[in-house]
């Protein structure tokens, strides 16, 4: 280490003296409860260890400015505080060591996971049991300490970071590790009495809490097959239903009017002017009455452009606004003899008050669903209200 | 069609005299088989883009009558199950189809000027069973029905509830 360099602290509470710890030095340059920095160095550590079942710790560090800044050698004999080892059995025991990793062109801010093996295996002198790191970008650490320059001496508190070359420490989580805000890694000590504080949340691993990525694919292409089919079920029937149709209907008079003419038809129109010749004609009293020989004005639902249609014969007798069907037979002349005519909206209001009640419903679903089922935004899905 | 409001309600009746025979119908199965049975009214899906707007924008031919047949409810069904977790999503469809088809038995109700009650079964076939022509479908009668039917069995629910 260079006297230049920078030595950070860490600050926390002292307990109690605690054994001298620090010189449990592996023989590789890597001392138990320092930061191993150095990439090469992780493969001697680690070893073959498979962390795929590991439990991840998160570690944070703030390393903005990492660029160009001094770096620890791994080589580096660091004097070990003798408050540092204090607490060091529980951590040893606990089988976790964080190991922090930065590199001197590494910009952005990251936050070190350390994967500690699920079998909780203790940390060896060597450094077996340091077994692998990865980098989350969400963690930032607090402020704790400050640069003692060319020395390791116990830390002291600074009041703020910020200055020219002022490093303050910042600790990091769980383990040992600390990094200053300067982005100069520093060894580390293991601080007296200190249980995991800052990053204790565990995961299993460094994926976004949700489902994992195989069920929402898997979710994701049934819903694309699903609305394929449903949209081939639209083109199907759009293309084969004239088909099979007993009778031509309003699209075959609009576009092929001629082509119908003495044929029998079925229509669906609006109405849009009425003259009744039976009784009760032209008034709403006599609507939907039988014996009703009604003329209608009718447009075709849908194909409005195509101009009016005159309904003769009606038995049933529908005021404008209403909606009424129709099977007759087309004349040249448009116009339609009827032989049975249905009122489906027999009133003006009545298709306002099919929409308005639909409304109604659709709210009224809402409100029951949402108070049986609530929304789980972690894995996107409707699970159970457990008040509900 | 009836309208939603009509279609929930019968399927909230169903469902939940269906509960007092079995277990496996809780209240919160009962709302979903209401939610399936909205799944037919969404050819109403018309009256915002109509049929030829979208033909003329794809150059394709289209219906929305699908919704409301047995081939749409299936479909529609499967895709609201996935909004719900492993655990309930076979469940949630099946429950979903039923109350779809249960607005599909209502809808063949009501009065067709031909006595069919529609292709409610495309796409297995275009064959549509024949309609008892029991109600208009804009009446405010089959509402009002509706909803006593619906309110006696609420307040009996509650009452085997408590």
């Amino acid at each position: 280490m260079r006297d230049c360099d920078g030595v950070v602290g860490v600050q926390c509470p002292r307990t109690e003296a605690n054994p001298f710890v620090g010189d449990v030095v592996e023989e590789r340059g890597l001392l138990l409860g320092e930061l191993p920095v150095v990439r090469e160095h992780e493969h001697r550590i680690v070893g073959h260890r498979p962390v795929d079942d590991g439990v991840a710790v998160l570690v944070e560090l703030d390393d903005a400015a990492l660029v160009g800044e001094a770096f620890e050698r791994r080589g580096e004999s660091q004097p070990v505080q003798r408050d540092a080892g204090a607490g060091l059995d529980g951590f040893v025991a606990d089988g976790f060591l964080a190991v922090l990793e930065s590199a001197p062109d590494q910009g952005g801010r990251r936050a070190l996971v350390g994967v500690e093996p699920a079998d909780g295996r203790a940390v060896e002198d060597d450094g077996d049991g340091v077994v692998e790191h990865e980098v989350d970008p969400d963690v930032i650490a607090d402020v704790v300490g400050e640069k003692e320059g060319g020395r390791d001496t116990p830390t002291e508190d600074v009041e703020a970071a910020g200055t020219a070359g002022e490093v303050v420490e910042r600790e990091i989580g769980c383990r040992r590790g600390i990094v200053a805000d300067d982005d100069e890694l520093a060894h580390t000590r293991h601080w007296p009495g200190r249980e995991l504080r800052l990053s204790d949340r565990t995961e299993t691993s460094n994926r976004a809490a949700g489902p994992p990525d195989d069920v929402q694919g898997r979710r994701l292409l049934l819903g694309c097959v699903l609305v394929a089919a449903l949209l081939g079920l639209f083109v199907h029937h759009g293309a084969t239903a004239d088909s099979h149709q007993r009778y031509p209907g309003n699209e075959e008079i609009a576009l092929s009017y001629e082509a119908y003419a003495g044929e029998t038809v079925q229509i669906a129109g609006i109405v849009r002017s009425l003259a009744a010749n039976g009784s009760g004609g032209g008034s709403d009293t006599a609507i939907g009455s039988t014996g009703t020989n009604a003329t209608m004005t009718v447009v075709l639902r849908g194909w409005e452009s195509f101009g009016t249609l005159t309904v003769y014969g009606a038995d049933r007798a529908v005021p404008p606004g209403g909606t009424i069907q129709v099977v007759g037979t087309l004349e040249s002349d448009r116009t339609i003899i009827a032989e049975r005519v249905l009122p489906v909206n027999p009133h003006s209001w009545s298709e306002p008050y099919k929409y308005a009640v639909s409304v109604v419903g659709a709210v009224l679903i809402l409100l029951a669903f949402f108070r049986e089922w609530r929304v789980d935004a972690g894995r996107h899905v409707f699970e159970v209200r457990e008040d509900g | 069609m009836a309208d939603l409001l009509s279609h929930v309600l019968a399927a909230y009746v169903l469902f939940t005299l269906a509960g007092w025979r079995s277990d496996a119908v809780t209240r919160r199965w009962v709302v979903v088989a209401m939610g399936g049975a909205a799944i037919p009214d969404l050819s109403k899906a018309s009256i915002v883009v109509a049929p030829r707007t979208v033909e003329k924008t794809t150059g394709l031919p289209f219906s929305y009558a699908p919704f409301s047949t047995l081939g749409g409810v299936v479909l529609v069904a499967g895709l609201l199950a996935l909004l719900f977790g492993d655990e309930s999503r076979r469940r949630a469809w099946g429950f979903l189809v039923a109350g779809g088809i249960t607005s599909l038995v209502v809808d063949g109700l009501r009065l067709s000027i031909d006595g069919r009650a529609g292709t409610l079964l495309y796409p297995l076939t275009w064959w549509g069973p024949p309609s008892p022509n029991l109600y208009l479908t804009s009446d405010p009668r089959v509402l009002g029905v509706t909803l006593g039917v619906a309110a006696v069995v609420f307040v009996v629910d509650r009452r085997r509830s408590t």
